[in-house]
């Protein structure tokens, strides 16, 4: 499928469909159900310096076409990262992304010094996590913020850096722009906006964070207008997702201006969405005589509406 | 690679007492090594555009057959128990770890809609081998359970809530005086009661293994929404890990 074949900041893949970080764990958990190399590549669950519990209490929820979470970043920590997982993963034939989250700009320096391993093809700056209380999205809400994090990482590391950024916020293009200023090689767009459901049996939040992330088809449009907005405005790629289950779901984000997208809660109703959906794209580039699917980055900008 | 999601197709679908039903499914990929004690994910349609899958114990296999008895709680279970016969369903599974069969004198004690796991475990020990102890509310909630119990236990032992049937109670009220003559207890049921027995359990010294539900997306250990934590300090998955765990074994 050299059709389907795209780089992304430096990163080869196979296809342009990834996982989003926090839907496919660190990858072995689903080896015996997925071929990895089939992957354009493999976004880990979020990483932070020290192991996380994550929240207390009932962590998902479902909605009408998605889901709320508030996990809390539960992760085992950098150290257990580098030293269990990252040899198990070198013998899969994919480029491992490596999604991290610190408390403050320094950790995240920390972490992206510790991950500059030859296992790890680049990371994902997570500077929108709902559901954490310090960090996460308190910096990618701020243009100053994101840019300082996205600069100091970029200097600690010589692997590509993708910038994570949360629609929970009034203006994308400017977070945006101030991220592609910073040095980011690439933009992943987007994470999950704040929602909240109500137990009305309980008479209480159904999640135990009160506030959650909402993942799922239900998101998709907004995700999709905003990769539209950031496209017409940055240079540098972009990796769209939000409610993707299908292929037609993912040529929407690529005919609005992304390079690769990333399968999410898909993966949760079935763990081979992310190669149907590659099967499928490859199928509709056969059916549209399309050569590369590089040609259909961007295809339905509207150029009057230039810069949203 | 592992297939693990099937097309299954109904075979029947039986309302058993108000808002419980029992759907058979034929699932012979899935039967062939289904254990007691696994589960399996279903994907659901309906008018609010469910998204996730249901976690659903086995509650009993034979042949081909698979079958799943459960509440109707939600839109999911609603729309499960409203389709007809012949119609398909998708079903991923089988998932989690199941039971240790390693008991001569087994107790199974159920909670509720907690039974349905311990019916195929009490195929599984075989006739007349094990004794259960059912917990349910009322009668209405007692006589399917008795009637497909009697079949495979030596003893029934029955507690329910407002006493039209057996002793009036819950579980704890029969169990210390039932447990003395068993090797292990295997429980299912509602988390409290689960404290109750887990706890019980480990005061008298008897082994005993418990299944967990909680609120699961993907049931293949990736979401980490059952992720619950462990005595030896390390998180542990109810999908994946469980969701049959040792008395001890999981803060419950």
């Amino acid at each position: 499928m050299n059709k389907l074949s795209v780089n992304i900041a430096g990163i080869e893949m196979k296809t342009p469909v990834m996982t989003a970080s926090g839907t496919f764990g660190f990858g072995l958990e689903l080896a015996k159900y997925v071929d990895l190399s089939k992957l354009g590549a493999l976004v880990v669950k979020g990483t932070t310096l020290e192991p996380r519990a994550g929240n207390k209490g009932r962590r998902i929820a479902e909605t009408p076409a998605g889901m709320l979470n508030c996990i809390g970043l539960e992760n085992p920590g950098v150290r257990v990262f580098i030293d269990e997982t990252a040899p198990l993963l070198k013998q899969y034939d994919v480029p491992v992304i490596v999604n991290i989250s610190g408390n403050t700009a320094e950790e995240y320096v920390e972490l992206a010094k510790l991950l500059n391993i030859q296992e790890v093809a680049g990371l994902e700056i997570n500077i929108s996590c709902p559901n954490v209380k310090a960090g996460g999205m308190a910096f990618g809400t701020s243009p100053k913020a994101a840019a300082e994090i996205v600069e100091k990482a970029k200097k600690a590391t010589s692997k590509p850096i993708i910038t994570k950024l949360s629609p929970n916020v009034t203006d994308i293009v400017e977070i945006a722009k101030a991220v592609e200023s910073a040095g980011t090689d690439a933009i992943s767009l987007i994470n999950t906006p704040l929602g909240m459901k109500i137990d009305i049996k309980k008479k209480k939040p159904a999640l135990g964070n009160v506030f959650g992330g909402l993942s799922g088809p239900a998101i998709r449009p907004i995700a999709v207008r905003m990769v539209y907005q950031v496209a017409g405005a940055v240079k540098v790629p972009i990796i769209g997702m939000g409610g993707i289950t299908t292929a037609e779901d993912a040529l929407e984000f690529i005919m609005a201006g992304a390079s690769a997208v990333s399968v999410g809660a898909g993966t949760f109703i079935d763990p081979l969405t992310a190669i149907k959906v590659a099967e499928g794209i490859d199928a509709y580039l056969e059916k549209e005589k399309i050569d590369n699917i590089k040609q259909l980055k961007g295809i339905a900008y509207v150029s009057a509406q230039k810069g949203g | 690679m592992k297939k693990i999601t099937f097309d299954c197709s109904i075979l029947e679908n039986v309302r058993l007492a108000t808002g419980v039903f029992k759907t058979t499914l034929d699932a012979s990929a899935v039967c062939k090594t289904a254990k007691p004690g696994q589960f399996i994910h279903i994907k659901t349609g309906g008018e609010k555009f469910q998204l996730l899958r249901r976690p659903i114990s086995i509650a009993d296999v034979s042949g081909d057959r698979l079958s799943i008895i459960y509440r109707v709680v939600g839109d999911g279970t609603r729309w499960l128990s409203e389709r007809g016969e012949g119609e398909l369903i998708d079903v991923m599974g089988p998932l989690g770890n199941g039971f240790e069969l390693n008991a001569k004198k087994p107790l199974l004690v159920g909670g509720g809609i907690g039974i349905a796991p311990l019916l195929y475990l009490a195929r599984a020990f075989g006739d007349s081998s094990s004794d259960v102890l059912l917990a349910t509310r009322s009668e209405e909630e007692t006589t399917y359970w008795l009637e497909m119990f009697s079949s495979f236990c030596s003893n029934v032992h029955i507690a329910t809530n407002d006493g039209s049937l057996g002793t009036r109670g819950n579980a704890l009220d029969i169990l210390p005086n039932i447990a003395g003559s068993c090797d292990a207890i295997y429980s299912c049921g509602p988390a409290p009661m689960l404290r109750a027995v887990s706890d019980f359990a480990l005061k008298a010294n008897i082994p005993c293994q418990l299944s967990l539900e909680s609120h699961m997306a993907c049931g293949l250990g990736v979401c980490l929404s059952c992720s619950c934590a462990s005595s030896d300090g390390k998180r542990k998955k109810i999908c994946v890990d469980g969701p049959v765990f040792k008395a001890g074994e999981i803060e419950l």
